[in-house]
C-alpha cells in the first residue's frame, strides 16, 4: 500500500488546472467566436477552486491539512475521463467547452469522493467536502449556461 | 486635475457618469467605441480608465482592452476600473475576486448600476498615490 499525503493528491489537481488555464488562454487568443472567448474568462477561474476551499484555513492549518496521510494513492487521470485538452483551441465550440467542463467537474467530484473513502481527520474531511461543494456549484452554473444556450 | 477616460457604448450612462465625475472635479473624456482606443490612450495618457466590458459584437472587449493596456509599456500602469453588466446578461458571477495579472489585470470590478458615491471613493483612492486633484 502506497501512503501519500493529501497535499500531493491536491497538487496533481493544481498541476492539471495550470495546464487547463494555458489551454483556455489559447482558446481566448485563437478563437474567432467572442462568445467562446467570454466563456474562457469564466472557465479560467476554475484554477482558483482549491484556493477558495483553503480560504477557511489559516496558513498553519493549511500546512497541517496538506501533511495528512492518505492510506492509498488515488489515481488522477482527468485527460482520459474528461478530455478537454484535446480540443482545437481555435475552433472549439462553446457547447463543447461547457460539456467538457461539466465532465471534468464530475470527474473531480469522483476523485474527491475516492479520497474521502480513506480515514481523514476533521479538517481534511472539511476541506475535501468544501472542494466537492465548490465543484457542484460550478456545475450548476455551467449547466445553467448550457440550458440558456448562451454560447 | 486628474484625467479620466470613460469607455462605454451606453451613451446615456457614460454621459451621466461623466457629469458626476466632472462635478467631483475630474477632467473626463467619454469614448463609446473600442476601435482605436489603445492608440487614443497612448496619446492622451489618462490617469484612470473606467471600462465597460460588453460592446456590440464583442462581449469581452473590456477584458481585452484591460489586457492590451497592461502589455503596452507607456500605459501599463494606468489604473482601470471595470464597470459592467456582464453578470446580468450571462450569470457568470464576475467580481473583484477574479482580478489577476493574466486574465483580469484591473484594479477594480464593479457591477452596474454602481452607487456614484462608492465609485467616487474608489476613484479617489486609486488616484491618491500619484495624482492630486
Amino acid at each position: 500500500m502506497a501512503i501519500i499525503t493529501l497535499g500531493k493528491l491536491l497538487d496533481r489537481v493544481e498541476a492539471f488546472e495550470g495546464r487547463l488555464a494555458i489551454f483556455f488562454a489559447d482558446v481566448r487568443d485563437q478563437s474567432k467566436d467572442n462568445g467562446v472567448r467570454l466563456l474562457t474568462y469564466y472557465l479560467a477561474r476554475h484554477r482558483r477552486h482549491q484556493q477558495q476551499a483553503f480560504d477557511d484555513f489559516d496558513k498553519q492549518a493549511i500546512n497541517l491539512v496538506r501533511r495528512v496521510k492518505v492510506r492509498n494513492d488515488v489515481p488522477f487521470t482527468p485527460e482520459v475521463e474528461a478530455p478537454l485538452l484535446q480540443a482545437q483551441p481555435g475552433t472549439v465550440s462553446g457547447k463543447a467547452l461547457l460539456e467538457a467542463a461539466v465532465a471534468y467537474n464530475a470527474y473531480l467530484g469522483r476523485y474527491y469522493d475516492n479520497i474521502l473513502k480513506f480515514p481523514l481527520n476533521q479538517d481534511a474531511t472539511f476541506l475535501i467536502l468544501s472542494l466537492i461543494r465548490i465543484e457542484e456549484h460550478d456545475t450548476l452554473m455551467l449547466k445553467k449556461m448550457i440550458a440558456m444556450h448562451y454560447f | 486635475m486628474a484625467r479620466i477616460i470613460i469607455v462605454d457604448d451606453d451613451v446615456e450612462f457614460a454621459e451621466d457618469l461623466s457629469k458626476s465625475l466632472q462635478q467631483a472635479g475630474y477632467d473626463v473624456e467619454v469614448k463609446n467605441r473600442i476601435e482605436g482606443l489603445i492608440e487614443d490612450i497612448v496619446l492622451n495618457r489618462p490617469d484612470l480608465l473606467i471600462l465597460d466590458v460588453m460592446f456590440p459584437d464583442n462581449p469581452v472587449a473590456g477584458f481585452d482592452v484591460a489586457r492590451a493596456v497592461r502589455l503596452k509599456e507607456e500605459i501599463k500602469s494606468i489604473p482601470i476600473i471595470l464597470l459592467t453588466a456582464v453578470n446580468q446578461e450571462h450569470s457568470m458571477d464576475f467580481s473583484a475576486r477574479d482580478i489577476d495579472p493574466e486574465w483580469l489585470p484591473v484594479q477594480d470590478l464593479e457591477e452596474k448600476p454602481v452607487a456614484k458615491a462608492k465609485l467616487l471613493k474608489k476613484i479617489s483612492k486609486l488616484l491618491q498615490p500619484t495624482v492630486k486633484k
